[in-house]
C-alpha cells in the first residue's frame, strides 16, 4: 500500500525533533553534517528510494535511513579529504557558531560518550535519548538483539565509570 | 529500572531538553531538487556499456584498419632470400601437356594404328 506524500511529509515533520538529535548523534555531534544528512535521508524517504514496508514502527524504520544515511556521507567525505589532502588542508574543527552550549552536565555526559565505541554510543543513544527498547535499538542498527544487549551493557558500565570519576573531580 | 538506570537516563533527559531549543525548522524537500547516483543506474549503464564493447570485438575504427593494411603490406620477412631457390618457377606454374594428337593409342604390333586400305 502506497502511503500518500502529504502523510509522509507529516510523518517526516512528527519526527523531526528526535531524527535531527538521531542524526548528530551519528555524526559525532556535526551539526552541518547532520543536516546534510537528515535532508538526504527525507528525500530518500520522499522519492521513493527508501520503501517503508510496515515491519517495523514508522520511527525505527526512519532511523534505520538516516543511520545508513550518515554512513554513506562518512564514507564520501573520507574519499573527498583523501583526494584534497594535498590541495587544502582544511580546518577540520567545527565551527564555534554552530555549537549549541549545553549544561556542565550535559558536557560531561557528552565528553563521556565520545570516548565508548561507536556501536555503544549508538545504542545508549537510542535507549536512553529516544526511549527505545533494545529490540528496536537492535532494528535500527541492523544487529541482533544479542549483539545490541551486550554492547549496551559495556557501554552503560563504561559510561558510568567515566561519569563518576568526572563527578569526584 | 536500577538507580543508576535512572541517573544515566535523567542525564539525558536533560541533554534531549537543551537540544530541543537548537533544532532546525523542519523542511521537506522538493522531489527532485538533488539528483544523485543511484548505484542501481550506475550498475545498469556499466552493463550496457559492457554489452556495448562486446557485441563488436573485431571492430575497428576505419582510420586504424587502412593504416594496418598498408603496413602488412608492406611488410617483408629478412629471411625472404632463402625461399629463391633454382627452379622455382616449376613449383609455381602448371605444366603444358600439349595437343591431343600426341597421345593417339599405341599399336603393340608395331604398326600404325591408321586404317588400312582395303584396296589391293
Amino acid at each position: 500500500m502506497e502511503i500518500a506524500r502529504a502523510d509522509v511529509e507529516a510523518k517526516l515533520e512528527q519526527h523531526h525533533a528526535d531524527s535531527f538529535a538521531w542524526a548528530l548523534a551519528c555524526c559525532g555531534r556535526e551539526r552541518s553534517e547532520a543536516e546534510d544528512v537528515l535532508q538526504t535521508s527525507y528525500l530518500k524517504v520522499l522519492d521513493g528510494r527508501a520503501a517503508f514496508g510496515s515491519r517495523s514502527s514508522f520511527k525505527t524504520w526512519l532511523f534505520g535511513v538516516i543511520r545508513r544515511t550518515a554512513a554513506e556521507h562518512r564514507r564520501w567525505r573520507a574519499v573527498g579529504r583523501f583526494r584534497s589532502r594535498t590541495i587544502d588542508p582544511a580546518d577540520p574543527s567545527p565551527d564555534p557558531a554552530a555549537l549549541v552550549t549545553h549544561s556542565e552536565s550535559s558536557e560531561r555526559l557528552l565528553a563521556a560518550l565520545a570516548r565508548v565505541t561507536e556501536r555503544q554510543r549508538q545504542l545508549l543513544h537510542l535507549v536512553f535519548y529516544q526511549d527505545l527498547t533494545i529490540v528496536e535499538a537492535a532494528a535500527v542498527l541492523g544487529i541482533s538483539v544479542g549483539t545490541a544487549r551486550t554492547h549496551y551493557e559495556r557501554g552503560k558500565q563504561r559510561l558510568r565509570e567515566m561519569l563518576t570519576v568526572e563527578d569526584d573531580r | 529500572m536500577s538507580d543508576d538506570d535512572r541517573e544515566l537516563r535523567d542525564r539525558f533527559a536533560q541533554l534531549k531538553a537543551e537540544d530541543r531549543g537548537d533544532v532546525p525548522a523542519f523542511r521537506a524537500p522538493s522531489a527532485g531538487a538533488r539528483w544523485s547516483w543511484s548505484p542501481r543506474l550506475v550498475v545498469a549503464a556499466a552493463i550496457v556499456l559492457i554489452a556495448l564493447v562486446l557485441a563488436r570485438p573485431d571492430a575497428t575504427p576505419p582510420h586504424l584498419a587502412h593504416e594496418v593494411y598498408l603496413g602488412a603490406a608492406a611488410w617483408r620477412s629478412p629471411t625472404d632470400f632463402l625461399l629463391v631457390t633454382p627452379g622455382r618457377e616449376l613449383l609455381r606454374s602448371v605444366p603444358a601437356l600439349g595437343s591431343p594428337e600426341t597421345f593417339a593409342p599405341i599399336d603393340p604390333r608395331g604398326r600404325s594404328s591408321a586404317p588400312e586400305s582395303t584396296q589391293s
